[in-house]
């Protein structure tokens, strides 16, 4: 039984890498926090409960904010005639590929006194009082901006699979546009609805740089901010406590994506017929559809692309607060802000430390899969199942959970070989890998689900030993979208945030960190001068990837349907 | 209600689906529309429907223009009931609310429209299942609810765009006979699209067969089967041989005498058809089988012999190598594998396009 033992053998050690990734640093955290006179202790603070407060009131804000927006988007796009309708999509779209901490700084720009866009309204800030985003309704705000491209594909998506068929039947029995968008349209968008509510509820109550940038200032602490703010305050002796918030947290945000789950599966088993690809109703706008457009653009490059322009003004004005001008422009901040090692280094560091992770996870996905998809035993196919799901965990819930497991795990040193991962760059890569994995996964299944399995009988039959399979059978097959994933991961963790900030040390700064570090010093245009750095290497990124990747793997990227 | 379609054309990017239709179909007939996939049956229907417009030409509905001529008539003011190939049964809908919705949207009242969709589902065997959904349906059962929605209006036209495409096919005979029934007891006018000619044979009044965006020949399903119009009509309707046959000359009304292969013999074929040369189609029980071959006989050798539905029948290589089958008598021993034998016609159909295409070629 030489064949099996290969194949017991890749499948054990998938089995073993996801589990002592996703699972071993929840269970450590559980473990912690299973305390219960520690539990009474920390949840005896006024303070937590109040953050906790403050995290659902923002994160229902935000994805009710978010939901309006991108709902209001992809009807608009999938729906009318309106012009320039791609245009408005990637507009939409746009924040996915800017990490929140600068979209918080280019909002808190276009509102500071250099743009004089509220005085323009009539809205002035005078100077000397306080920007208005510093407040929870600017948390709402900007977490809204930030996940409405999870709820605008979310519903684009649906319209688009919804079956002509439905439409053209109602039609025929006399039913005209109103009724067809509200008795039939809406109502099967209603699961997208609903699911993409609920992923930006739990992306809302997981973010921390928009809460941490506008929060702070404001004296309004949601949870991960206090989590953050008491381990930098005290250190690792309060870790115990910290764990208690974050299982705290992971419960309500497990209770946003059991919803979700819930959600899927129901809209999964509804849906008859196939989808069309097409969007199923075109409501002309007749006359309005050149001033709505022209409105709705408008609004959409409010969102993000109008703020960026005015982080990108903030990076190249002489001094801060003056109005952009050939008398006060200069590229001095990016001089001075590469100049200071520490952002050089946090540079280098977000460079190899996201790529290692996005290719260890390629690397990892395909074996993975394969061992999961492709096992001839029943209990084999159920046990990755579950691990599928416990991979999903660290991704979907908060990332200051995963960060504070990370931290319990590997603060002491490792037995046998007693190297401590705490306070190097090794901790951090292996945050990001177990973080990440459901971004590299869930592509190389899709792709794999959809090769037909004979194709590996047929080899089998050839005589093909099980890594030979692998290596010449599926591997090829499912590359394009490793790589695809690959990327994505990569251009998520560049940007990182909120994993790093509990895990960063001195020596192994993330860009993420030196940003927000920047902007907590108060010098705004270094800030502004390292984001648009960022920005810029990541679209560059961005478009050289979709234009190389083959079409069907380009659909793996979330701008590239 | 009365449909015609004068001369209407559909083009989808240059290529014409649709390519000068005219087709009239008489009130309370059931007109099946087959032909190969892309052969523009569907688009036919769905422009009869009022879910496509017509790029020229006019429909009327009973006289009444309603494309082609003065403001377009959308689908929802035609009377007409569908059911399409997937059923588009709406999923958030219990059966009930898919097929009381065109009663909802006409504003019947309440107790009427329970009325009516009671009936409809008792029409076809469902009457405890209003409540339920789709999704908890079996396929037969989704395609019967489909039927119900298009009954529950009692429309005077009735279209079906292959109904039985995604149906498990021991549930196809019985479905074929209760359409028939249907249309026996509803006098609707049915217009039924399909490339399956067992499905067309067994429901027409009369066929359209359609290829590349036309209707090439419009008649009963007898008259497709032994007088097709045209090469292609033959080849797609019927196994048999098509063979070039000299044209000799006219023998009685609709007869004619011709020499195919060597053999001479008295054949169907159109009142006005010239002399000449021309195209016989052969089938089947159109031949005799001698077992020598002599001269003033077809010459053919057996290619094949199989055991088939009581009888044997034997494949038999023409000397142009096309291949005609014969059923042997139950009596008769078979022939040997590879045997030289005879045929002789008993009878045949001159293609009459055949000489239309040569004439035009020849101009």
């Amino acid at each position: 039984m030489r064949r099996a033992g290969a194949e017991l053998w890749i499948g054990l050690a998938a089995a073993a890498l996801v589990a002592a990734l996703s699972l071993l640093p929840l269970l450590r955290l559980a473990v912690e926090a299973v305390d219960p006179e520690l539990v009474r202790k920390t949840l005896s603070s006024p303070a937590v409960w109040r953050a906790l407060g403050r995290s659902l009131e923002t994160s229902l804000g935000g994805s009710v904010i978010a939901l309006l927006l991108g709902a209001g988007f992809a009807l608009a796009v999938g729906l009318t005639n309106l012009p320039a309708r791609r245009m408005l999509a990637l507009a939409v779209m746009l924040p996915l590929l800017i990490p929140s901490q600068i979209i918080v700084l280019a909002w808190i720009e276009l509102f500071g006194p250099a743009t004089r866009l509220l005085s323009l309204l009539g809205l002035g800030v005078e100077a000397g009082t306080t920007n208005p985003l510093y407040s929870a309704q600017g948390i709402m705000l900007l977490l809204g901006v930030e996940q409405a491209p999870i709820v605008f594909l979310a519903v684009r998506a649906a319209l688009l699979a919804t079956p002509r068929d439905l439409v053209e039947a109602a039609r025929c029995a006399g039913a005209g546009g109103g009724r067809i968008l509200g008795q039939i349209v809406l109502p099967l968008t209603l699961p997208a609805l609903g699911a993409g509510f609920g992923l930006a509820f739990v992306a809302c109550l997981g973010n921390f740089g928009i809460a941490a940038l506008l929060g702070i200032p404001a004296r309004y602490a949601t949870l991960p901010v206090l989590i953050f703010q008491r381990l930098s305050g005290f250190g690792t002796s309060i870790l115990a406590e910290a764990a208690v918030m974050a299982v705290a947290l992971a419960l309500v945000a497990g209770l946003g994506v059991l919803g979700v789950t819930w959600i899927s599966r129901r809209r999964d088993s509804a849906v008859i017929g196939s989808a069309s690809g097409a969007d199923p109703l075109r409501f002309d706008l007749g006359r309005w559809a050149m001033p709505l457009g022209a409105l709705l653009l408008a609004a959409a490059l409010l969102m993000t692309a109008i703020p960026m322009a005015a982080l990108a003004a903030t990076s190249v004005t002489r001094a801060y607060g003056l109005a952009l001008s050939s008398a006060t422009f200069t590229l001095d901040h990016y001089a001075r802000a590469l100049a200071v090692p520490q952002t050089a280094r946090a540079l280098w560091n977000s460079l190899w430390m996201s790529g290692l992770s996005a290719l260890l996870l390629a690397a990892l996905a395909i074996p993975c899969a394969v061992a999961g998809l492709w096992a001839r035993r029943r209990p084999v196919r159920r046990l990755f199942g579950l691990l599928g799901f416990v991979a999903e965990l660290p991704y979907a819930l908060p990332g200051v959970i995963l960060g504070i497991a990370a931290i319990l795990l590997y603060l002491r040193p490792l037995p046998v070989v007693n190297v401590t991962l705490y306070g190097t760059a090794g901790l951090i890569v292996i945050a990001y890998l177990a973080r990440f994995m459901p971004l590299a996964l869930r592509p190389v299944q899709v792709a794999l689900l959809q090769v037909d399995r004979v194709l590996d009988e047929a080899a089998q039959a050839a005589g093909a030993r099980y890594r030979h399979r692998l290596v010449s059978v599926a591997a090829p097959l499912v590359l394009p979208s490793a790589m695809a994933g690959a990327l994505v991961v990569f251009l998520t963790a560049f940007n990182e945030l909120t994993v790093s900030a509990l895990l960063w040390s001195r020596g192994n700064e993330t860009v993420g960190i030196v940003i927000y570090f920047l902007e907590e010093g108060g010098d705004t245009p270094g800030a502004a001068a390292v984001s648009m750095i960022c920005v810029a290497f990541v679209f560059a990124l961005a478009a050289l990837a979709t234009w190389l990747l083959p079409a069907p793997a380009r659909r793996v990227l979330p701008w590239g349907r | 209600m009365r449909i015609e379609i004068d001369s209407v054309s559909r083009v989808f990017g240059g290529h014409a689906a649709v390519d000068g239709v005219s087709l009239t179909v008489g009130s309370g007939e059931f007109v099946v529309l087959l032909g190969p996939s892309g052969c523009g049956k569907t688009t036919l229907l769905r422009l009869i429907a009022g879910l496509e417009e017509p790029d020229g030409g006019a429909i009327r509905l009973d006289g009444r223009p309603v494309a082609g001529q003065g403001p377009f008539v959308g689908p929802g003011e035609r009377n007409i009931g569908i059911v399409f190939q997937s059923y588009a049964l709406w999923p958030h809908m219990t059966v009930a609310g898919n097929v009381g919705f065109a009663l909802k949207v006409r504003g019947l009242p309440r107790a009427e429209r329970e009325a009516r969709i009671a009936r409809a589902l008792a029409q076809v065997g469902l009457q405890d299942h209003g409540r339920r959904f789709p999704f908890q349906l079996s396929g037969g059962q989704r395609q019967r609810v489909a039927v119900a929605r298009c009954l529950a209006m009692s429309p005077p036209i009735i279209l079906l765009d292959e109904p039985l495409a995604n149906l498990d096919p021991n549930l196809r005979g019985a479905v074929l006979r209760e359409f028939r029934q249907m249309h026996r007891e509803l006098r609707s006018t049915f217009v039924y699209v399909t490339h399956d000619q067992a499905e067309a044979f067994a429901l027409a009044d009369r066929i359209a067969i359609m290829d590349a965006g036309r209707v090439i020949q419009f008649a009963p399903p007898r008259e497709i089967f032994e007088e097709p119009r045209t090469a292609g009509v033959a080849r797609f309707v019927g196994s048999g041989a098509l063979l070039p046959a000299e044209l000799l000359a006219r023998t009685s009304e609709g007869r004619m005498l011709v020499r195919v292969l060597g053999h001479q013999a008295v054949v169907r074929c159109a009142g006005d058809m010239p002399t000449g040369s021309g195209m016989l189609c052969l089938k089947r029980r159109d031949v005799a089988l001698h077992r020598t071959w002599e001269p003033g006989l077809i010459e053919a050798r057996v290619a094949d012999l199989r055991y088939q539905g009581g009888g044997e029948i034997a494949v038999l290589a023409l000397p142009d190598g096309q291949e005609i089958e014969v059923e042997l008598g139950r009596a008769e021993p078979a022939p040997a594998m590879g045997a030289r034998v005879g045929l002789s016609a008993r009878d045949g159909w001159v293609i009459p396009g055949a000489v239309a295409a040569r004439a035009s070629e020849a101009a």
